[in-house]
């Protein structure tokens, strides 16, 4: 990490993003400390972003917990983001920060937080278009998830293509991704992968991990 | 004149109708709180309220209050008080407290206002003993900022928690609901024309939640 300056200072290069590799590949976790061995796993494996996505706990718990995680993660080598909220992303000093549908729009969390990267979920071409100040941009769910209960239909790989081609930002895809399904994410434009159960749920966090890069990637 | 402030509590979801009946009848300010709201629903509350011509007080969401520069309250489990100042060094900031301790804490880490409850017993704390208006003078002595006091508040004892020195109260408005309209009038008439708080410190909370002082 650099000194003093933020991560998105570092990234940028006259006006250009420097490290697209950041966006590979993303692991979503709560803030629960028994994750902790596996997102250190993970993160030997190739995981290159962990965003805290705490839907359950009070914020004071959240902040505790997020700490420790936010130590890890940097210590092993991976950029921090916090979802949905920008006030516990400034209060843990994240890399990053990503909204969704009913969080705060992206112009007022450039505003507040100037300092941090944002990314923002997309669910077609439309909402991607709308989100494009952010640094990256999620698309999702590309197939059938059962990590988030009110997620709406998939959008499949030929939307994702779509939208990869006509938005201006990096495209992460979302939902359902795995081992077996990630190679038909290969060469589709998105600059990467986001995926919670693939890794959490995988016996072998660091295999699970490095296979998805091997599929995407290779 | 209005001398106690007078902050409704209703849920960001409420309609700018029910706002606008809230500022009718003597609100000052609104404080819109649902636990596992979205920042989108407690933003457009607050826009709402704004509508009305209400101040608005968003709980616990630091980011949203931010976003609108509007005042925050902090709850028990919100970001610690001392790490929201430096966040929002110009945001008023208050929290609520239910002992003379977390009272402290608060306006050592340097926030604006407390809100301490409920002081009189209250369906939505069934269960819970109230912690009466004793407590609550103790915590105006020991705090020196404004101190609201919420919790089974009504027309017919105002005079006490103001008597114990409290700047003002939050009540969980009926706006909406049948009488709703001529309570919320009987308690504004009862909070003029009971014991007045230091003015000094009404005057400080009105400032600090932008209230019109009328």
């Amino acid at each position: 990490m650099p000194g003093a300056t933020s991560l998105r200072a570092f990234c940028f290069r006259e006006g250009r993003f420097c490290l697209t590799s950041l966006w590979t590949l993303q692991l979503l976790v709560p803030a629960d400390r028994t994750c902790f061995p596996q997102v250190e796993a993970a993160i030997r494996g190739g995981v290159t972003l962990v965003q805290l996505r705490e839907k359950e706990r009070g914020d004071g718990e959240t902040y505790r917990v997020g700490m420790e995680l936010r130590d890890l993660v940097r210590r092993a080598g991976a950029a921090f983001f916090v979802n949905d909220r920008t006030d516990l992303a400034l209060a843990l000093a994240a890399d990053g920060v990503h909204v969704g549908q009913g969080d705060l729009p992206v112009d007022a969390v450039r505003r507040i937080a100037p300092g941090l990267l944002i990314g923002a979920s997309s669910h077609d071409l439309e909402s991607a278009r709308r989100v494009q100040a952010a640094d990256y941009v999620a698309f999702g769910p590309v197939f059938p998830t059962p990590s988030k209960e009110d997620a709406a239909a998939p959008t499949g790989v030929a939307a994702l293509r779509q939208a990869a081609a006509e938005i201006s930002r990096p495209l992460v895809a979302i939902g359902g991704i795995d081992a077996a399904n990630a190679a038909q994410l290969k060469n589709s434009g998105v600059a990467g992968l986001a995926v919670i159960s693939a890794i959490l749920g995988a016996s072998d966090p660091e295999a699970a991990a490095r296979r998805l890069r091997e599929e995407f990637l290779a | 004149m209005r001398r106690g402030v007078l902050v409704w509590l209703q849920e960001p979801e409420v309609p700018l109708q029910a706002l606008r009946e809230a500022g009718d009848t003597g609100a000052d300010a609104v404080l819109l709180r649902r636990p596992g709201a979205s920042a989108q629903a407690m933003r457009d509350g607050a826009l709402r309220a704004r509508q009305a011509g209400l101040s608005v007080i968003v709980n616990d969401r630091l980011d949203v209050a931010l976003a609108l520069q509007v005042p925050c309250q902090l709850r028990h489990d919100s970001l610690p008080p001392d790490l929201a100042r430096l966040l929002a060094p110009r945001l008023p900031l208050g929290a609520s407290v239910h002992e003379a301790d977390d009272a402290r804490r608060a306006v050592d880490a340097g926030l604006d206002y407390l809100v301490f409850g409920h002081v009189f017993p209250t369906a939505s704390k069934a269960g819970a003993p109230p912690r009466g208006v004793k407590a609550l003078a103790a915590v105006v002595r020991a705090s020196g900022v404004p101190v609201l006091a919420i919790g089974g508040v009504t027309a017919g004892n105002v005079a006490e928690v103001l008597a114990a020195g409290a700047a003002g109260v939050v009540v969980r408005s009926g706006i909406g609901q049948a009488s709703a309209a001529e309570d919320a009038r009987a308690l504004r008439l009862a909070l003029d024309a009971g014991p007045a708080p230091p003015a000094v410190l009404t005057r400080n909370l009105r400032e600090v939640l932008h209230c019109a002082s009328a």
